[in-house]
């Protein structure tokens, strides 16, 4: 802590006042848990976006680790008009990273709040703080020997349940849909005060995680993808492990067996055969879990279609590899499996792929332990298909239904190629949905590329949006043009939500394009 | 190798495995045992993040357990077969 000059300042916020403030956190929090040197603030600015650093530098980071400081803190970012930006692991990478989401707003780092406040092994349920992440809660049940698993996204170690379901992120078991899980939250809202939803507001009440609704509105969905208040506590429900777990793959030759692919599987995941979300993964997103971009072509621009053909023969890699997996007791799992098997034989398309065929192939390995709940973060190969750190999720919603799925491809290849980038996609099966999830691959060292994927995206989010489509999440630097797509009287309805419980646009400004 | 208890890592092969070894013994990222890396090494690295690897805050990995990491990795042996790596 020192009283200036400092990193950066918030937005109309002088570098007396904010010493003022400073002094105010370090009250109380404590001198070793109030950052602004730059050498303190500087793993609060990596990004992945292609924008500079300097528009998401935070002016300080501050370090909570107890629901009364949250309370404090929020009551001195009132009197100086103060916009903080919580965190709770500050893993997300490739929709912003750990930085605000504008210049000078101070980051309210929740990590080391990191309680596992309960896990009942008979209901399945789990109470936890911001911090903590999916390898301690993995580990917690683990020595415990409780027979409930997890359900992660693809940074599983090092990222956690409350940060990611917050911004409504998925993941791969029959829990995927992390926020539908989701039972009970505990937020401090702007003006101190502090929320239990659901059940959470009778005292002593002992079904906050079991019972999502309680009594009146319901408000949990209001503090996710918002600025509304900090979420202190998260509630959810875990699975109960199964007998036995079998995970399989499909893989299709060409690029148009998305559609027979997508409609064929659609009736078993809507009727509960295969019960996770599945993915049906693109070429060049399952190519990145072996292999890099250079071992096969070193030009500029988009990867030639030659060039992804010899991967796919090189490699045995498909146009599209589909994976499930079903769980359950060995005849629940025999007599899905005769229905999987069945269906993907009698659609003539598709060879199956099973665990004990896939051997130790890093791809279907990798799936294979985020489906059943697994720490791995083998995916990460994805940020060496190019390398040099820039990444963008581009990830609109679509219809699970074949022709939507080939249009989005298609549509999406197109855009990509035109600014020399690459289509490495894949879907994530909601069932009725799909999460078509494009990850925006750039040499973020390379200025011409930065800006070509600057381009690249906002036609990315215009194209789609003229077509009817949305993002269902998205970094920092689009935020404002997302919330634009989604029409004047969301933002309207948003805004004055934000205006009735933070007149001072203290918490998150800009978050989903909400503002006072 | 036990939770970690109230963000305190209990020493640096603990840090190892449940953090950097996901990428570090997969391929993801470049091997780091064997090299002799000292912890002044891995430090700004660790901080500032270094291209397609992400920063990690204090808050994560704090000063001690760094340093802890750092000792740990110096005096690990390589590995007899570097595992199939599309990292660099």
């Amino acid at each position: 802590m020192a009283d200036g000059p400092y990193v950066a300042l918030p937005p109309n916020v002088d570098q007396a006042a904010f010493t003022t403030a400073v002094r105010k956190f370090t009250e109380i929090l404590g001198a070793e848990n109030v950052l602004t040197a730059q050498e303190q603030l500087l793993p609060y600015m990596k990004i992945m976006m292609p924008v500079d650093e300097a528009q998401h530098a935070p002016s300080a980071a501050l370090i909570a680790t107890e629901v009364d400081q949250v309370q404090r803190i929020v009551r001195v970012c009132n009197e100086h008009r103060i916009p903080v930006w919580p965190i709770s692991t500050g893993k997300n990478l490739g929709y912003g990273g750990t930085p605000p989401g504008s210049r000078g707003q101070v980051v309210l780092d929740l990590k080391r709040m990191n309680r596992i406040i309960d896990v009942d092994p008979d209901l399945c349920t789990a109470l936890v703080e911001p911090g903590v992440t999916y390898q301690q809660l993995y580990d917690y049940i683990e020595e415990r020997k409780y027979r409930l698993w997890l359900d992660p996204p693809a940074p599983s170690a090092i990222v956690g349940p409350v940060g990611n379901t917050l911004d409504r992120g998925v993941g791969y078991g029959p829990y995927g849909e992390h926020f539908m899980f989701q039972c009970g939250m505990e937020v401090v809202l702007p003006n101190g005060e502090l929320l239990r939803t659901g059940m959470g507001g009778i005292p002593n009440a002992n079904t906050w995680q079991v019972f999502k609704w309680g009594f009146g509105p319901y408000l949990d969905g209001i503090f996710t993808q918002s600025n509304f208040g900090i979420v202190t506590k998260l509630g959810f429900w875990l699975m109960p492990a199964p007998d036995v777990y079998k995970p399989f793959a499909v893989s299709y030759p060409d690029e148009a067996d998305i559609v027979p692919l997508v409609d064929s599987f659609r009736p078993l995941r809507i009727g509960g055969v295969i019960p996770n979300a599945m993915v049906f993964v693109g070429t060049l997103y399952e190519a990145t879990a072996t292999i890099r971009r250079s071992q096969y072509y070193s030009g500029k621009g988009a990867t030639p279609e030659e060039v992804i053909r010899r991967i796919r023969q090189e490699h045995n890699i498909g146009a599209w590899t589909a994976y499930g997996a079903l769980y359950g007791t060995k005849e629940q799992v025999d007599v899905s499996w005769k229905i999987v098997t069945d269906m993907v034989r009698g659609s003539g398309k598709g060879t199956i792929i099973t665990e004990e065929e896939a051997k130790d192939n890093p791809a279907f390995r990798y799936r294979a332990e985020l489906s059943r709940g697994n720490m791995t973060l083998q995916e990460f190969g994805l940020y060496n298909w190019r390398g040099g750190g820039g990444s963008m999720w581009f990830a609109p919603v679509s219809q699970a239904r074949g022709s939507e799925t080939l249009k989005q491809v298609q549509m999406a290849t197109t855009i990509l190629n035109k600014h020399g980038l690459d289509y490495v996609g894949e879907f994530i099966v909601g069932g009725r949905d799909m999460h078509h999830i494009i990850d925006v691959l750039f040499d973020r060292t390379d200025p011409e590329e930065m800006k070509a994927a600057h381009a690249c995206f906002g036609e990315l989010l215009d194209e789609f949006n003229r077509a009817g489509y949305g993002v269902y999440r998205v970094n920092t630097a689009f935020m404002d043009k997302v919330a634009e797509s989604f029409g004047p009287v969301q933002r309207q309805v948003n805004q004055t939500l934000k205006r009735a419980l933070d007149p001072n646009g203290i918490v998150a400004p800009g978050k989903s394009g909400i503002r006072v | 190798l036990h939770a970690q208890a109230d963000g305190r890592w209990r020493d640096g092969e603990q840090v190892y495995v449940k953090v950097c070894g996901h990428c570090h013994e997969s391929g993801v990222g470049p091997v780091l045992k064997g090299r002799g890396l000292p912890a002044e090494a891995l430090a700004p690295i660790t901080r500032h993040g270094l291209s397609a690897m992400p920063a990690f805050r204090a808050a994560e990995i704090d000063d001690q357990a760094l340093q802890a990491l750092g000792d740990y990795l110096a005096q690990t042996p390589a590995p007899k077969a570097a595992p199939q790596s599309n990292g660099g």
